[in-house]
């Protein structure tokens, strides 16, 4: 018994201790806002164009294109202080999107001609793929009030998207930045839209596509002594 | 009545700008907070608590470098502080990935193009190609 009682007031003992996560005495727990820089230099850059997207691959029931541009620009005018070019977004040539963004004669010149500090090119491959399958669940038994397990078909659908951007300063073409992104989300049920799963995996990446080219802040939580 | 001897003096006026820093913080007027910190600094030089809270104030300012240099010098003073440990260790883990942020990428020279790859054309005018 007294071993007994022993064990339960050192298991009582180590539970107490793993739980304890309020400050000690004499601390108090803070939130600070900390700043997190944009990743390039934007000395000098009030203006932004975007680039039609060159699409990796054929979606026949959605303009990908177009409305990929129209959501980078209002996103970015949002989330950024950079004036977003209204303008009929340039179509660019056919060659590969890497080595393109290595001639910066054609920046430059893109640039001089619509007035651009800056220009967002990008690619982008979006597959939908059926990820229906059978799968395993437990359920309550409406009958027995019972957990029964069962198998059932699942009709689901898969949305995977790489997102490639290239940051270009205008006054020299210059690549200043690029990055690849990449999201993949199931839906459940078959015939979701894919303009809708599109941007949802798109605002997934928005934090790091706009720090990019703008500061933002993060939340962090410190201690500070009280005495 | 008697005068409090210097020392103690400092110690209680450390500790009255201590609480003032730490009241500033809370409501966060992170500035106010790091003024009084240093005012109770220079009254208790190696007090590692109030050298914690000026690295914390220092980091909300974006001074990394400064904040880094005095969470070091509270360690070295309080080596087994776990507060002040903690604070490191999370400030130590941002400051990378800001460090990582600013040098993401070399920046790129022009690469000259292959000789069995056409220039790529200037940019597209109204009677352009069609886009991809």
């Amino acid at each position: 018994m007294t071993r007994r009682r022993l064990a339960e007031l050192l298991i009582l003992v180590v539970m107490a201790g793993s739980c304890w996560t309020g400050s000690r005495a004499g601390t108090t727990q803070v939130q600070v806002t900390l700043p997190v820089p944009e990743r390039i230099d934007m000395t000098g850059i009030d203006s932004i164009l975007v680039t039609r997207v060159v699409l990796m691959n054929d979606n026949p029931k959605v303009d990908i294109n177009r409305e990929t541009v129209s959501h980078l620009r209002r996103e970015m005018k949002k989330q950024t202080h950079l004036h977003v070019l209204d303008i009929e977004a340039p179509p660019l040539p056919e060659q590969p999107l890497d080595e393109l963004a290595r001639n910066a004669d054609f920046w430059k010149d893109m640039s001089s001609k619509y007035g651009a500090d800056m220009i967002l090119a990008s690619s982008l491959k979006y597959e939908i793929t059926d990820r229906s399958s059978f799968v395993t669940e437990d359920v309550i038994s409406p009958v027995t009030g019972q957990r029964v397990r069962r198998t059932r078909y699942a009709d689901r659908e898969g949305f995977a998207m790489e997102f490639h951007v290239y940051f270009l300063r205008g006054r020299d073409g210059a690549l200043l930045y690029d990055d690849k992104f990449s999201e993949d989300t199931t839906l459940e049920g078959k015939g979701n839209d894919p303009l809708t799963a599109l941007f949802t995996m798109f605002e997934h990446i928005h934090p790091e596509l706009f720090g990019i080219i703008s500061s933002n802040q993060k939340v962090e939580s410190r201690i500070l002594f009280t005495e | 009545m008697l005068s409090l001897p210097a020392a103690a003096l400092a110690a209680e006026n450390a500790k009255e700008q201590m609480d003032f820093g730490v009241k500033a913080a809370k409501k966060g007027l992170w500035r106010e907070a790091a003024f009084r910190w240093e005012k109770a600094l220079k009254l208790d030089p190696r007090n590692p608590r109030i050298i914690n809270n000026l690295a914390v104030a220092y980091e909300t300012a974006g001074q990394f470098d400064k904040a880094d240099q005095l969470y070091r010098q509270a360690l070295q003073v309080d080596p087994g502080n776990r507060d002040i440990k903690q604070n490191y260790d999370l400030f130590t883990s941002y400051f990378k990935q800001i460090q990582a942020r600013q040098h993401p990428v070399p920046p790129a020279a022009p690469a000259a193009p292959a000789a069995d790859t056409e220039p790529a054309p200037p940019p597209p005018a109204d009677d352009s190609p069609p886009p991809r």
